[in-house]
């Protein structure tokens, strides 16, 4: 009697058998390693805004405090965009005729709220406190990278738990004086890890690491 | 330990005493968590294809946020951070000042107000349900006229118009105490064809006429309970009762708080019918039919007479001969004594629906025992024109029946719903030529109507209120109106010609004028800031009681009991039927019998017995001909041959809320005999599913709840403490954080109330599961109040409990997550992380406690936008497959850990407050830090009462119980 398979056939099973195996466990893998891939954080990735707003200006050449208008970042849990009245602070004397700040005049006289489209993008069981990061020694940079240096704004750090966790586990190198929060230029004469002991131990800095620090 | 062990003296509900302490009831029901029917085939394709969407759906990335920052930002908003506004809710004319958190304009949360007399920082079950009922869908949202979508000028102009020659206008509101309505209705009055009529179907009238009896004028009694060392109650619901003032059982407590054996305790009588959460927490109780609480309240005035050192008042000594008769002359001759041994320190109150008389005696009493100016005073009515001719509906429809209303305008309440059934409203509204009708709903009445407009919400309008003191306090909207309605006052004033005036502009044209000078955008800034208005209360008076119709009244013979006896209350979720249409409201369960989503016929146990039904059969009480259907609960404690049924359900309009909800007891409830009458009862087949939430859970009777006497307290002061235990373990990690949270609950001043339940829901975006939900136990609530019964049903005393996540420092949940969704937090919280759970509900099934809760549906999915809007955005909405429970408020207790670093400095003491703590009336729920000794809450934890539920599990619970003292008369029980 002729063999219903032929002798390889044990080898396909075989091999079969082990990728199910490997799949099992690939599979899953695969997926959590996908949501920390770059194109899934949106790292570097430049997001389309209503208003062709550059960073590089207002904060290089013009040398604007983050703080000027993102000014809730010292006392809400949003930074957020600033209303358009911040903007027209300024623009209301300076490039009042600008066709790229069309959109702006339209929100003031219109009464319409321009809709920024969001960089940073954190979960919705995901309570981040803006001020309690900007009070206790965490520079807008740690975060947010150079935007000094971005003409559209892209995410530079991946916003995963364990990288909220590796700081607030141990914070020191991510530390820096109250008074170079928003200095995007900043650079330690010390080693880092000093200088952050340092205001660790001043401003009292107690990173929550529990669930519900973040979680609510 | 004295007395019979605890275990055997404890249980729950009458299903568990009948069954035996150790019956084994299951946890949950049969089915409760049984999958629909589906075949096994369905189930595969139903799973493959919701992993292939899960799979492809986390493969996209979805699209980016908006962030929409405003144009112009209102300087007193920062996104995130709360505002509190201070305003008023008015209940039945009353006012209790509150404060309402804002987060960008969207009011979700109420608190009490500090500085308001009548809340002193609570607020009860209604307040903190109000908020809910301003989101609700289903509000009146158009001005209509036969159907016809109409304006509100066209509305105004309807009313305004004059009435044919020989015939009037009619305005019928709610009692109100609003300073710039009463204001505008004497306006209206002065135009000469207006006729201005107030009616509640929880009227307070015949308190009014017994304040006027006896003191010749309309007076209301304002309580100050610290000082009291006897409390009775004659059918007075003084401290469960949502429309009481918190501020009264806050006094009351104060003489409750036992914390060392030495320690003076009062003591509180209650003679009722049905049980009132009063009843509940009283220490002495005589149980007797509505109608022969009178007779007690006779025979007690001649005992006081007959006994007064110093003598009474020139009353004949004869009228106290022959006294106290019957079955309870023991109960009224120990509590005669012990009032006389107090003179001065105690407190006879009278509830609304005794008659004027019984209350023309307490204000005797009170008088001869000389409490008056000392635990209360008398002080004019905050409600306008209380106890005249114009309250009540007997006027109006004499006018009707006479022809004389041209126009009949109706603002708030429902009527046609709610009026006695015997003056038939409804078809005499239809006989006036035009009518007009404004309310937040298009009820029985608005359907009755040609004219309807919406009437606005107080969160979403001005206007003014008194508190019972008198106090004024301006209501103030807290968003821009959802619906454009308008006030009563607006109606009066369009009424008097004018159609555009504001809410605001009424309410600050009225104050502009009472505040002359130029002082009054300093004193209205303040008003608006503060809640309360200063120095322009009503003063309490000097009295003198007319001892004449009181002594006539002792004369008469006593009332013999009826056959059986209806007794209508308000209720104490929905009130007169106002909050129908309230979710949080209708999903609670009601403090004494624990039912959810319906009324029903309460009886005793004996009762139940005589007349041969049981709980969810199906009674027709017949009264004076008309009948009415209701389901059965038995209330053990109850006064046998009495049925009681809680008003202001069974509405039954088509696609609400409240459609099929209950009985609907306005049906057969009569003018002459508005709170209770002679019925007779009889069973009729079917039977009344019912919520009941007091059989699940059985405790299997173990020492939950402790209760003892303050005798057994003296003589052994250590009874507590051996349920107070720290286990050995080898495992003696601690957490390590330098704040450690800790609650303890006073089951001395619990009184049940469930203020705490709805707060915990507003605060914790709770959902609600209906009807059929917590049928199948699947009730969401964080926090419950379990109740229990000790001694003999037929006359047993109620303990109850609040019982929420003990947050146990061994947690037995933690350790049967397979996924780590439930864990420890370095402050000793015991965490549920919703982003982890994945449903499997071991945690639930280890829980000794049974406080974690499922979403076995996506509840808060397809809500409706504005109910959206009432969302906590400081706390996560959960979804299906999820667990959750009680997290002692953990989004409180970040926000000011994060404002005290952010300020640099410690956190104060009490800063933290949960929610059910802070709008706890009595003042029982303590949170803080236990770390700290000189916490409140370590300072609470020092008192001999302390003992942890379930001690010996190991579990070190950190919700610590106080236990309850009772102080009963050895006398009275006879």
């Amino acid at each position: 009697m002729t063999p219903l398979f032929p002798p390889w056939s044990d080898t396909v099973f075989r091999l079969c058998l082990v990728l199910a195996a490997l799949g099992v466990a690939a599979i899953p893998t695969s997926m959590i390693l996908w949501a920390r891939t770059p194109y899934v954080t949106k790292q570097g990735d430049p997001v389309d805004q209503p208003v062709a707003f550059d960073h590089r200006h207002h904060v290089r050449d013009d040398g604007i405090d983050c703080l000027y208008c993102h000014y809730e970042a010292g006392r809400s849990k949003y930074a957020g965009a600033p209303p358009t009245s911040v903007c027209m602070n300024c623009h209301s004397q300076v490039w009042q005729d600008s066709s790229r700040l069309a959109p702006v005049r339209a929100s003031w006289f219109g009464d319409e709220p321009i809709r920024w489209r969001r960089v940073h993008q954190l979960p919705e069981f995901v309570y981040f406190d803006h001020s309690a990061h900007v009070s206790h020694g965490v520079g807008c940079v740690e975060c947010h990278g150079r935007v000094d240096r971005m003409g559209q704004v892209h995410a530079t750090e991946p916003l995963t738990m364990k990288w909220c966790l590796d700081c607030h586990r141990d914070p020191d190198p991510h530390l820096r004086p109250q008074h170079e929060i928003t200095n995007m230029e900043w650079a330690p004469d010390r080693p880092r890890r000093e200088v952050g002991a340092t205001v660790h131990e001043k401003l009292h800095v107690n990173p929550p690491v529990s669930c519900t620090g973040c979680h609510r | 330990m004295t007395g019979p062990p605890v275990r055997d003296r404890h249980w729950r509900g009458d299903g568990d005493r009948r069954d035996g302490a150790r019956a084994q009831r299951p946890e949950f029901p049969d089915g409760a968590d049984a999958p629909p029917v589906i075949s096994r085939r369905r189930l595969m394709q139903l799973l493959g294809a919701s992993a292939a969407l899960a799979g492809s759906a986390g493969c996209s990335r979805g699209p980016p946020e908006l962030i929409v920052p405003y144009v112009r930002q209102p300087p007193e908003v920062t996104p995130s951070v709360p505002t509190l506004y201070a305003t008023t809710m008015t209940i039945d004319g009353y006012g209790v000042g509150m404060l309402v958190e804002s987060h960008e304009g969207r009011p979700t949360k109420a608190e009490g107000n500090p500085h308001h007399p009548a809340s002193l920082g609570a607020l009860g079950t209604f307040g903190q349900a109000s908020v809910l009922s301003m989101y609700d869908p289903t509000r009146a949202k158009d001005v209509v006229h036969d159907g016809v979508p109409a304006t509100w000028a066209a509305f105004a102009s309807a009313i305004a118009a004059p009435p044919a020659p020989g015939k009037r206008t009619h305005v019928l509101l709610e009692p109100t105490s609003a300073p710039h309505v009463v204001a505008l209705v004497q306006r209206a009055r002065a135009r000469g064809d207006v006729v201005v009529h107030f009616d509640s179907p929880v009227s307070r009238a015949r308190a009014w006429t017994g304040s006027r009896l006896a003191f010749g004028r309309v007076l209301e009694p304002r309580w100050d309970l610290p000082r009291a060392r006897v409390v009775v109650s004659l059918d007075a619901d003084f401290l469960g009762s949502p429309t009481a003032p918190p501020a009264w059982a806050r006094g009351w407590v104060q003489g409750r708080r036992v914390s060392s054996p030495g320690d003076p305790m009062s003591r509180l009588y209650s003679v009722e019918a049905r049980l009132s959460v009063t009843g509940m927490a009283a220490d002495e109780r005589l149980r007797v039919q509505a109608r022969q609480v009178g007779t007690v309240a006779a025979d007690l005035l001649a005992y006081l007479l007959a006994h007064a050192p110093g003598g009474a008042p020139a009353t004949p000594r004869g009228a106290a001969a022959g006294r106290p008769r019957g079955d309870h002359a023991a109960f009224v001759r120990a509590l005669g004594r012990d009032l006389l041994e107090h003179p001065g320190a105690s407190a006879v109150i009278v509830g609304d629906s005794q008659p004027a008389v019984v209350h023309a005696m307490a204000h005797a009493m009170n008088e001869l025992l000389g409490n008056a100016d000392q635990t209360v005073a008398y002080g004019p009515s905050p409600v306008f024109e209380a106890g005249e001719d114009s309250h009540g509906i007997d006027a109006l429809v004499r006018a009707i029946d006479a022809g004389e209303v041209g126009t009949l305008v109706i603002v708030g309440g429902d009527p046609a719903y709610t009026c006695a059934v015997d003056l038939d409203l409804e078809r005499r509204i239809r006989t006036v030529a035009t009518t007009a009708f404004v309310g937040q709903h298009d009820n029985r009445t608005a359907r009755l109507c040609a004219w309807r407009a919406p009437e606005a919400h107080f969160l979403e309008a001005w206007s003014d209120a008194r508190a019972f003191d008198g106090t004024p306090s301006i209501v103030q909207p807290l968003m821009r109106p959802l619906v454009a309605g308008v006030t009563a006052a607006q109606v009066l004033a369009a009424i008097g010609g004018r159609i555009d005036v504001t809410s605001r502009g009424l309410v600050e044209a009225y104050w502009r004028a009472a505040i002359p000078g130029t002082g009054f955008d300093e004193a209205w800034q303040g008003a608006l800031a503060r809640g309360v208005i200063e120095d322009r209360g009503l003063p309490p008076v000097d009295t003198q009681v007319d001892w004449g119709p009181v002594v006539g009244a002792l004369r008469g013979p006593p009332t013999q009991a009826a056959p059986l006896e209806i007794v209508y209350f308000a209720d104490a979720k929905v009130h007169d039927g106002r909050f129908a249409e309230n979710a949080w409201l209708q999903e609670l369960a009601d403090p004494v019998t624990k039912l959810a989503w319906d009324n029903a016929a309460l009886v005793s146990p004996g009762t139940a017995s005589t007349r041969g039904v049981e709980p969810g059969d199906v009674v027709e009480l017949e009264v004076k001909g008309r009948t009415l259907r209701a389901p059965v609960v038995v209330v053990p404690s109850m006064a046998d041959d009495v049925v009681a049924i809680a008003l202001g359900y069974g509405q039954s309009i088509e696609g609400r809320l409240s459609q099929g909800v209950g009985a609907n007891v306005y049906a057969v409830r009569s003018s002459r005999a508005p709170w209770f009458d002679e019925a007779s009862a009889r069973k009729v087949p079917g039977s009344w599913p019912l919520a009941l939430t007091q059989e699940h859970w059985s405790m299997e009777g173990r020492p939950i709840v402790l209760s003892h006497t303050v005798e057994e307290f003296r003589r052994d002061p250590g009874f507590a403490a051996e349920l107070e235990s720290t286990p050995q373990s080898l495992y003696m990690l601690k957490p390590d954080g330098a704040h450690q949270w800790g609650m303890t609950i006073d089951l001395n001043a619990c009184t049940g109330c469930s203020a705490c339940v709805i707060a915990c829901m507003a605060e914790n975006n709770v959902p609600v599961v209906g009807k059929r939900g917590v049928r199948l136990s699947r009730e969401m609530h964080w926090l419950r109040i379990d109740r229990y019964f000790v001694g003999d049903p037929r006359d047993a005393r109620a303990v109850v409990q609040p019982m929420l996540c003990q947050h146990c420092e061994k947690a037995p949940c933690e350790y049967v997550c397979p996924v780590n969704a439930t864990v420890h937090s370095h402050d000793g919280l015991n965490e549920m992380v919703y982003n982890r759970c994945v449903g499997t509900r071991f945690c639930s099934n280890n829980c000794p406690y049974k406080v974690r809760r499922f979403n076995f549906f996506n509840y808060n999915r397809d809500k409706a936008e504005t109910l959206q809007l009432a969302m906590n955005p400081d706390v996560t909405v959960r979804q299906r497959g999820v667990m959750e429970k009680c997290t002692y408020c953990v989004q409180r207790i970040r926000e000011v850990e994060i404002r005290a670093r952010r300020e640099e400095r410690p956190i104060r003491d009490l800063e933290i407050q949960t929610a059910c703590q802070q709008t706890c009336p009595t003042g029982a729920i303590v949170f803080g830090d236990i770390a700290d000794p000189n916490s409140a809450v370590s300072r609470a934890r020092d008192s001999a009462r302390l003992y942890q539920v379930l001690h010996d599990l190991g579990t070190l619970p950190r919700t610590r119980y106080l236990a309850r003292i009772t102080n009963p008369n050895p006398e009275a029980s006879g």
